[in-house]
């Protein structure tokens, strides 16, 4: 577990946010505040996370030595999944995969999904050019993910990397089959740059004004009735009720033709 | 936590004055003891009837009965082969303050109409392992459940910290007492007091401000008179209180004048000192508590501008040239707002409060309860382990906040060797020799090899209370030797 899932802060916490969570977490655990037996080990790994991640240099170092991150929690909680998606879809990550160390397909994995907005471009444009060519494809994701991965991955996993590719080309026929599943999960990762995009788009911005104006012409209507409404309150006839509701209809129908 | 029942005491153990709070209706409160004061002084004798005197009647009898009078122990706290001859008897000094602290217990349950079992005591931020044990031991003594030894500094800087409300801000507390220095910084944030720096001496405090009016009283005298009252046990306890009392005197006045008659045969002592005097004199005392500051701030990595507030906490913080030296260079006013004498006992209380989870009460509106606070301070000394040729290698650095745990992996220094053998070092110093030994590791039955080639870890662990484990473990074989810090004899007494 990295300094930054132990403290429960993503990688993009500010210094202010990786202070507030420490001080939120000492006064939880810190032995003079907790019961628990163990609040002592865990003080200590709080602070020392903190120690290292309040310190800016001493934090570019850690970082540096992180694996590439992003759905960490998932890859791990899900193993299999994880390895149908390395070995399949043949994303830069695969080197990692058989690395001897039992943790490194799950780094690998993080690999993979640390460059999404990228990779899923070139993924994309490969899976238009070349429907259900996995050889092409398992090399144009290999270019475009390894001068990332080289970084952090260490001298037996680049030696391993070349078995690795023998073992693609093998397997290159259930490439294809797997693709479906590995675009949805992509698709989830991208939902938040959607979002963003579709906020900027014209034709949202025209929805959004119609929303707007759909709902102040009903404010109006509802102003209209109660000022006619009030009147009668005080008066208390029927006819008056009557050329109320009359009104109403009328604004309504003006209303709906209007939206 | 500790399951707190009952009241808790803060105590203020004192080298010249003691204080006694406790949290009432969640704010901090003195107990006034049984002669109608807030403070007690920190003095035990026998009376010539073999009355044991504690306090004020202690203090008023040392003219009259020196030599069965103890005055300033806390300056021998933690001095294994101290001993002071009291009635016959021979007392450590631990010893002797839990006499103190038994006065103080007694007079607070009877202020409180109740019993009480259970203290924080405060310390100097800059003592070491020994002389916090022998405080704690102390406690035990006087049948008091020690639940923490917190630094007065810090705990200064909670009773500020409470009164004034929690949020973001530095401060910088500056305690000169009667016999100790320190210097602590704080940030608080979020409710959090976290000590980012300390610093101090032990041995540096209004005791030498007193000694420095005594010398040039001593001096004086031999010139008029060619008499050297140094010998003199009797005429030199009048001279020390003399000495006080005009250095006390001098916060307020230009001049002060001291006559004592009689102080030889027939002879008078009669001088008079001004307050420029007085200022030379000290001048160099001073100068030593502003480069600990600036030493304080340089770990704590701020300047004097980044301080939001300064807090004077002790007796000799009210000597008009020691605030104003304190001003002039953090360029701030300090805060006195809190009677430099009460400050750290309330401190403590509000520290025992915390560990009860007690309701507190902070500035205006602000209701807090202890649940929402917490002290996060550091070890004041460096922690290492002793290695060939009289060096140390330091495992822990100072200002690291506790609890805390750190290793380092050692190696042997001849072939075949077959154990390792090294001291526990608490202290700054380079050469292990002067540092304060706390302890021997050996790590037996390594399995032969050339130098160089086993691998021993040497850890050291520091709980919240400030205790000390090593643990050394043989990395080839997992052999583990753990180690609670043994505590010279004379300490156990």
């Amino acid at each position: 577990m990295d300094y930054y899932q132990l403290l429960d802060i993503p990688r993009v916490a500010s210094p202010e946010d990786i202070e507030y969570r420490y001080h939120e977490l000492a006064k939880k655990y810190h032995p003079d505040r907790s019961k628990s037996p163990d609040a002592h080990e865990k003080f200590i790994k709080f602070k020392e996370a903190y120690e290292t991640l309040k310190n800016p240099q001493k934090k570019k170092v850690y970082d540096a030595s992180l694996p590439p991150e992003e759905k960490a929690m998932e890859a791990s909680s899900e193993p299999e999944d994880s390895e149908g998606i390395s070995s399949d879809s043949e994303v830069p990550p695969p080197d990692s995969s058989i690395s001897p160390a039992p943790d490194q397909p799950v780094s690998g994995f993080k690999g993979a999904f640390k460059s999404t907005g990228i990779s899923y471009v070139s993924f994309k444009s490969d899976l238009d050019s070349q429907p259900a060519g996995p050889a092409s494809l398992s090399e144009g994701t290999g270019e475009s993910g390894k001068p990332d991965w080289s970084k952090h991955s260490s001298s037996e996993q680049s030696a391993n990397s070349h078995d690795r590719s023998k073992e693609v080309s093998s397997s290159a026929g259930q490439n294809s089959a797997d693709w479906s599943y590995v675009k949805v999960k992509y698709e989830g990762i991208d939902e938040d740059i959607d979002d963003d995009a579709g906020k900027k788009s014209g034709f949202l911005a025209v929805f959004t004004v119609m929303k707007a104006f759909r709902y102040t012409v009903v404010l109006i209507c509802l102003f209209l009735v109660l000022t006619i409404v009030s009147p009668d309150l005080v008066g208390a006839e029927a006819s008056g009720l009557g050329a109320v509701t009359e009104i109403f209809g009328k604004v309504v129908l003006l209303a709906k033709s209007l939206v | 936590m500790v399951q707190v029942k009952g009241k808790v005491l803060g105590i203020d153990l004192g080298t010249t004055n003691s204080c006694v709070a406790v949290i009432e209706l969640g704010e901090p409160k003195v107990i006034t003891n049984s002669e109608g004061k807030r403070i007690t002084p920190s003095v035990v004798g026998f009376s010539k009837k073999n009355e044991l005197l504690v306090g004020e009647l202690a203090k008023r009898q040392i003219v009259s009965n020196p030599e069965n009078s103890v005055q300033s122990i806390k300056r021998y706290m933690g001095k294994p082969d101290y001993r002071v001859a009291l009635n016959n008897e021979k007392y450590t000094p631990h010893g002797i303050s839990s006499m103190i602290l038994q006065k103080l217990k007694v007079d607070a349950e009877k202020y409180l109409g109740d019993a009480v079992g259970k203290a924080v005591i405060t310390v100097p931020a800059y003592f070491n392992d020994s002389q916090r044990f022998a405080t704690k031991k102390a406690g035990e003594m006087a049948g008091l459940d020690v639940l923490r030894v917190i630094n007065e500094p810090t705990a200064a800087a909670l009773a500020y910290g409470l009164r004034d409300g929690v949020q973001d801000q530095k401060i910088l507390v500056y305690d000169l007492g009667g016999g100790t220095f320190d210097v602590s910084i704080l940030k608080i944030k979020n409710g959090v007091f976290e000590v980012l720096a300390t610093c101090g001496d032990t041995e540096l405090g209004g005791d030498d401000f007193d000694r420095k009016i005594v010398d040039y009283l001593l001096s004086g005298f031999k010139e008029a008179e060619g008499i050297d009252l140094s010998e003199n046990v009797e005429a030199m306890q009048r001279i020390k209180e003399a000495a006080e009392r005009c250095k006390i005197d001098l916060s307020s006045l230009t001049t002060s004048n001291i006559d004592l008659p009689y102080i030889s045969e027939n002879k008078r002592l009669d001088m008079e000192i001004s307050k420029e005097q007085f200022e030379a004199m000290t001048e160099d005392l001073v100068k030593k508590t502003i480069s600990i500051t600036e030493k304080a701030l340089k770990d704590a990595g701020l300047s004097p501008q980044d301080i939001d507030e300064i807090i004077l906490v002790g007796g000799s913080t009210r000597i008009p040239a020691v605030a104003k030296q304190v001003e002039d260079f953090m360029g701030k006013a300090p805060l006195q707002s809190i009677n430099p004498d009460e400050v750290v006992a309330m401190g403590a209380a509000v520290q025992a409060g915390i560990l009860g989870n007690e309701y507190l009460k902070s500035s205006g509106d602000q209701q807090i309860d202890g649940g929402n606070l917490v002290l996060l301070d550091v070890t004041s000394l460096s922690l290492g382990f002793e290695t060939v040729g009289d060096t140390t290698a330091f495992i822990i650095p100072r200002n690291t906040t506790i609890p805390t745990r750190n290793s380092k992996v050692f190696t042997t220094h001849y072939d075949n060797q077959k154990i390792v053998r090294g001291k526990i070092l608490q202290g700054e110093e380079q050469a292990a020799s002067k540092n304060v030994a706390l302890g021997t590791i050996i790590l037996e039955n390594i399995p032969p090899e050339l130098k160089g080639v086993p691998r021993i870890e040497v850890t050291f662990d520091i709980d919240a209370n400030g205790i000390i484990n090593a643990i050394a473990r043989d990395l080839a074989t997992g052999n583990i030797r753990s180690v609670t810090i043994e505590r010279p004899v004379g300490l156990n007494d």
